[in-house]
């Protein structure tokens, strides 16, 4: 049985049409991303599978029940890292996590999840004092103390140093080791890439693509071939010459790109050419999101 | 856990940040300690009169002269409760809504009962606390006797803690957002306080009209009425609570009708 069910899902606020007809499901154990435009929707989405918002049309189920009514035993078997929510902030870490902590059936040692998200060092420091990285990675341990099947992302990186994203990356792949589902909204790509199963792509309230990430990349079967420009020659025409992004940089694509790569170091390597920064790239599923969520 | 015991866990934990947090403290605190010490010094030996009208030569009229201080120790006690329970809980949870903290725990299994169970009782041990301190200042520095009537007291103490617990809920639905907390609820209450008699008696039957139609009258009454302010009672007066009650049910009705969780989005 898939852990989410979303069928023909609608929420208007008002005039806006929030989320128009949105289909999709997420198997146990998957990390699934939910990657959008900023008011794409992604966020109504989730908060519809939390419990926060109620649906106008559509189906919904997480872990068998639906959230609008299931209530507190859905609560116990679901962990959340909401957008903006503070915490208690004259508390210190441990007294937050152990508070959160008897909130739940079967809880982690609180000791494990501190650790976990690598607040150790500050388990004795109230709230207020921790800086925003350290903030969110306390809203990760909030999420995970329960020992959750299900695990709700919304952005959880977002402000993050490379490194502290890095090491939440980290966190999540243990977490899916473990065997959670977890539902993560991201802007970055790259972090969609690293994580998720699948990927969802929503844009104005509607579904554009669903896949594994490789095959949304697959969807653009153009080959990137650039480098330098040497001085003095006429460089043969290999693929569509598109811009090169800085001086002096060369750019071709094209959807066969041995026969082009050949040709070109053929004529290089007659000519005694050595092309300087000689690059062979496939379109990074930022370029294809770009390309599905562009304004229409 | 069961919930009685996570519900004993938020007090603690409710006590925890009250008590770390200046700004709550002070105001609960400071306020009803710091007018008792000047307007306790200000007019000590004076006369206040109870529940009559001064006459043309300023004669109490209908009611009895009492030493002010065993009027005023009282009135500052009932101060006391409204701010360790109204404008605490007013202030303190406009600003958990407005930083999400209220939907964050309505994320989590915990009941709603042992969330408001929590902060209620935790206002509740500050209001206890903050009349025993204006008591014990009261009888220290000015002579004031001790409350008379002991059961009464803790009963209208806590009566009247719960009901102003629930309208500092209830007044959060009036606050668009944290910042404007202060003047909101300072607004809602300062100049009823005034009318309802709490520093000196008056003589307008307009404004103690008005006043009686709100429950920090009432409530001021049950104090001194406890605290033997008001020579021939036995310390229980059932109209004031009466009148407290009727306010907290409703106010309770209200609340849970057009209670927010989140900040409204701008």
């Amino acid at each position: 049985m898939a852990a989410i069910v979303v069928e023909e899902l609608r929420k208007s606020y008002g005039s806006l049409h929030a989320v128009r007809g949105v289909s999709f499901s997420v198997e146990p154990g998957e990390v699934f991303g939910l990657l959008g435009p900023n008011g794409a929707g992604k966020t109504t989405i989730v908060e519809i599978l939390e419990g926060y918002r109620h649906r106008d049309a559509g189906r919904v189920e997480v872990l068998g029940a639906d959230p609008a009514t299931a209530g507190r035993d859905l609560r116990r078997r679901v962990g959340m890292v909401l957008q903006e929510c503070a915490v208690e902030p004259y508390l210190t870490v441990r007294e937050v996590v152990d508070l959160h902590r008897g909130y739940y059936p079967k809880p982690l040692p609180t000791d494990d999840v501190v650790e976990l998200v690598g607040l150790e060092e500050k388990a004795g420091v109230r709230v207020k004092k921790l800086s925003g990285g350290q903030q969110r990675r306390l809203d990760l341990a909030l999420a995970l103390i329960g020992d959750p099947e299900l695990v709700f992302l919304d952005e959880p990186t977002t402000g993050f140093d490379p490194s502290a994203r890095r090491n939440a990356w980290e966190i999540v792949r243990g977490m899916r080791k473990l065997g959670k589902t977890i539902l993560l909204t991201t802007h970055y790509m790259d972090e969609a890439q690293n994580l998720t199963d699948r990927v969802c792509v929503v844009s104005a309230g509607e579904v554009v693509r669903i896949g594994t990430p490789g095959s949304l990349r697959a969807e653009r079967a153009e080959t990137r071939i650039q480098f330098i420009r040497p001085d003095g020659v006429t460089v043969p025409k290999v693929g569509e010459v598109v811009p090169g992004g800085e001086d002096g940089l060369i750019a071709m694509i094209t959807e066969t790109p041995t026969k082009a790569l050949h040709e070109l170091t053929e004529w290089a390597v007659a000519r005694g050419i050595e092309l300087q920064r000689l690059e062979v790239t496939q379109p990074s599923l930022e370029d294809v999101y770009l390309e599905l969520t562009r304004d229409e | 856990m069961s919930d009685a015991t996570i519900a004993l866990a938020q007090v603690r934990a409710e006590q925890r940040s009250f008590w770390r947090n200046p700004a709550a403290a002070f105001f609960g605190f400071g306020f009803p300690i710091m007018f008792l010490l000047i307007f306790g010094t200000i007019f000590k030996g004076d006369k206040a009169c109870i529940d009559g009208s001064y006459g043309a030569q300023g004669q109490c009229v209908g009611g009895a002269l009492v030493p002010y201080n065993t009027f005023f120790v009282p009135a500052m006690a009932a101060w006391g409760v409204i701010t360790s329970c109204f404008v605490n809980l007013a202030a303190t949870i406009s600003i958990r809504r407005d930083s999400g903290l209220l939907k964050r725990l309505r994320g989590t299994p915990l009941s709603l009962p042992a969330f408001v169970v929590g902060i209620v009782g935790s206002a509740l041990i500050a209001a206890l606390i903050v009349v025993a301190l204006t008591a014990i200042v009261g009888h220290i520095f000015y002579g004031a006797p001790w409350p008379v009537h002991w059961l009464p007291a803790v009963a209208s103490v806590l009566l009247g803690g719960v009901v102003f617990c629930v309208l500092g809920l209830l007044i959060t639905v009036l606050i668009p957002n944290a910042d404007a907390a202060p003047a909101v609820v300072n607004f809602s209450y300062l100049p009823i306080l005034f009318i309802s008699g709490f520093f000196f008696s008056f003589n307008n039957t307009v404004l103690q009209d008005i006043a009686k139609v709100f429950p920090v009258y009432w409530f001021k009454e049950a104090m001194l009425t406890a605290f033997g302010a008001k020579p021939s009672s036995s310390g229980w007066n059932g109209q004031d609570l009466l009148v407290l009650l009727i306010w907290g049910v409703v106010g309770l009705a209200v609340t849970l009708r057009f209670f927010r969780w989140e900040s409204r989005r701008v």
